[in-house]
């Protein structure tokens, strides 16, 4: 199967080679890469009327295994977007792969995640889709920590393309970390709303006496008006199952919108 | 009310001035948006690249404007954490002088900014039009007039924990008012690969805007009835889960 897995850290990140590593055992695999670091950064995209600058890496090597890889320098779904809509435009991928990101997106995070805005942008393209994260660990996780998480993909990954969901579908499949692949409990279906993190700042003051505010992520202040319950997602996560939901670009509140035609086309 | 204007063209672009200069005549407004355009920042929050810095600018008929160096989603965490002295009632964000549907909602900074305040717990609406003369504030009047006038009737249709996505036509007749879905299209973007003298390779974006086929307009949505001259409202909720998928991807067999 011809497979293209995205990441936002770099070519050589532990995430980005293990994956690539299980899979290309049995697949064509292809990978791309932006440069630095592009956390939250959602759907952005340069419309800014600049050109986006890449190159292909041609000795990227993973197993031994000569793998097409190419680095960027835009946004994520600037990536997503010129990979299949020039690069890989006679040879579509027949699965996308967003990660392993070093992070997950819970409830509201997705719309800011840089993971979830290329899959949603692979969506777009009506390619099939999983965005895959791991909980964060600041510096990078170890590539035996991720192993587990690659090889549960790469067993699935027939399943994952050919799942016959809706065309504005696509997974946020979340992984826990464990030691060894017998350690995961099972795989479930749910949705893992409402334990977002919210973005709060920071005040300092520099040496000239200005303002700066660094950003931090908080867990939802519990006073805030929507209401908070923990869902089953994530206390099963917490008990070592894999976590996947089906997420959908198209985001129209259909019931409120009902309502609201009759009211106002009375 | 107390209301939080922000956008992604600014915080002296002509779209939201004329905005405020109508809303403050029976509100207390104030403008929290980037220094610098942001066409497309989509969600993209700054967090661990660099910190930011906010300036107070001029006071506008009782406006007080802000700029932030950064994103327009920056924008409205940073003004609702650290600079407003008291929670705003509701964020109205634009005027945008180009429509914001279907799809494309996720790359415009206007309709994600109102994401971001709903995210926070705040009312918001999106507001965007069709503008030929982007630079003349006064192309942005007759729109920020209807929204100043129809506002507590577009509050009261905005949903407590979604968004309102309101777009206008090219001729704006405030009585054509169309509450419709977003359209669904593909996207089917077009690069040009060009290398440059220094042997560097680039992707030149080919068409900037999603294109919508043919049957998009069948979908009857929020392309058709702009097109047909009508002011569409959509309500946005924030929850993505798609539960018609379960049963697809329950057949699929994942399992460890």
């Amino acid at each position: 199967m011809n497979i293209l897995i995205a990441n936002v850290r770099n070519l050589e990140s532990a995430e980005l080679k293990v994956l690539a590593g299980e899979l290309s055992k049995k697949h064509s695999v292809t990978v791309c890469s932006l440069e630095g670091s592009a956390r939250q950064k959602g759907n952005a995209f340069s419309y800014s009327g600049f050109p986006i600058k890449y190159k292909q890496i041609s000795n990227y090597v993973i197993n031994g295994t000569r793998i097409p890889a190419y680095k960027f320098q835009g946004t994520p779904a600037d990536m997503i977007s010129i990979m299949l809509g020039n690069i890989m435009k006679h040879r579509k991928p027949q699965l996308v792969i967003c990660g392993i990101s070093n992070g997950i997106s819970l409830g509201t995070d997705v719309f800011c995640s840089s993971n979830i805005g290329m899959a949603m942008q692979a969506a777009f393209n009506n390619v099939p889709c999983i965005a895959v994260g791991v909980p964060m660990q600041l510096g990078g996780h170890k590539e035996a920590d991720l192993l587990p998480a690659a090889q549960f993909i790469a067993k699935n990954v027939d399943k994952f393309a050919k799942a016959k969901l809706p065309t504005d579908t696509f997974l946020n499949v979340t992984i826990p970390i464990v030691k060894k692949y017998d350690d995961f409990q099972g795989v479930g279906i749910s949705s893992m709303d409402n334990l977002t993190k919210m973005t709060r700042y920071l005040e300092k003051v520099d040496c000239k006496g200005n303002k700066y505010y660094w950003a931090q992520l908080v867990e939802r202040d519990s006073s805030a008006s929507a209401d908070v319950s923990p869902t089953a997602g994530m206390s099963y996560f917490k008990k070592n199952y894999i976590i996947m939901a089906p997420l959908t670009y198209n985001s129209t509140d259909v019931a409120y919108l009902e309502q609201m035609q009759k009211e106002v086309l009375k | 009310m107390k209301i939080l204007l922000t956008n992604e063209a600014g915080c002296f672009h002509p779209g939201i001035v004329a905005l405020a200069k109508e809303l403050c005549k029976d509100h207390r407004v104030c403008i929290v948006a980037p220094l610098t355009k942001q066409v497309g920042a989509g969600h993209s929050l700054t967090v661990d690249q660099r910190p930011l810095h906010a300036e107070q600018w001029f006071v506008l008929d009782n406006v007080k404007i802000w700029s932030v160096d950064g994103t327009p989603c920056d924008c409205v965490a940073l003004a609702l954490d650290k600079l407003l002295l008291d929670k705003p009632d509701m964020i109205i964000t634009g005027i945008d002088p180009v429509n914001n549907r279907g799809n494309m909602i996720y790359t415009s900074g206007v309709v994600s900014t109102a994401i971001e305040g709903a995210i926070q717990g705040i009312k918001s609406i999106a507001v965007s039009a069709v503008i030929a003369n982007e630079k003349k504030e006064r192309a942005y009047r007759k729109v920020a007039k209807f929204v100043a006038r129809r506002l507590e009737f577009l509050a009261k249709h905005t949903p407590d924990y979604g968004v309102l996505n309101v777009n206008f036509p090219e001729k704006v007749k405030p009585k054509n008012i169309m509450p419709t879905h977003l359209t669904d299209g593909l996207l089917d973007n077009e690069y040009e690969i060009e290398v440059n003298p220094f042997g560097s390779t680039f992707a030149w974006l080919k068409s900037p805007l999603m294109e919508f086929g043919l049957d998009a307009y069948e979908q009857k949505a929020d392309l058709y009835w702009l097109k047909q001259g009508y002011i569409t409202m959509t309500p946005l909720k924030l929850d993505l889960l798609k539960g018609e998928a379960v049963t697809a991807l329950q057949k699929a067999g994942i399992k460890l």
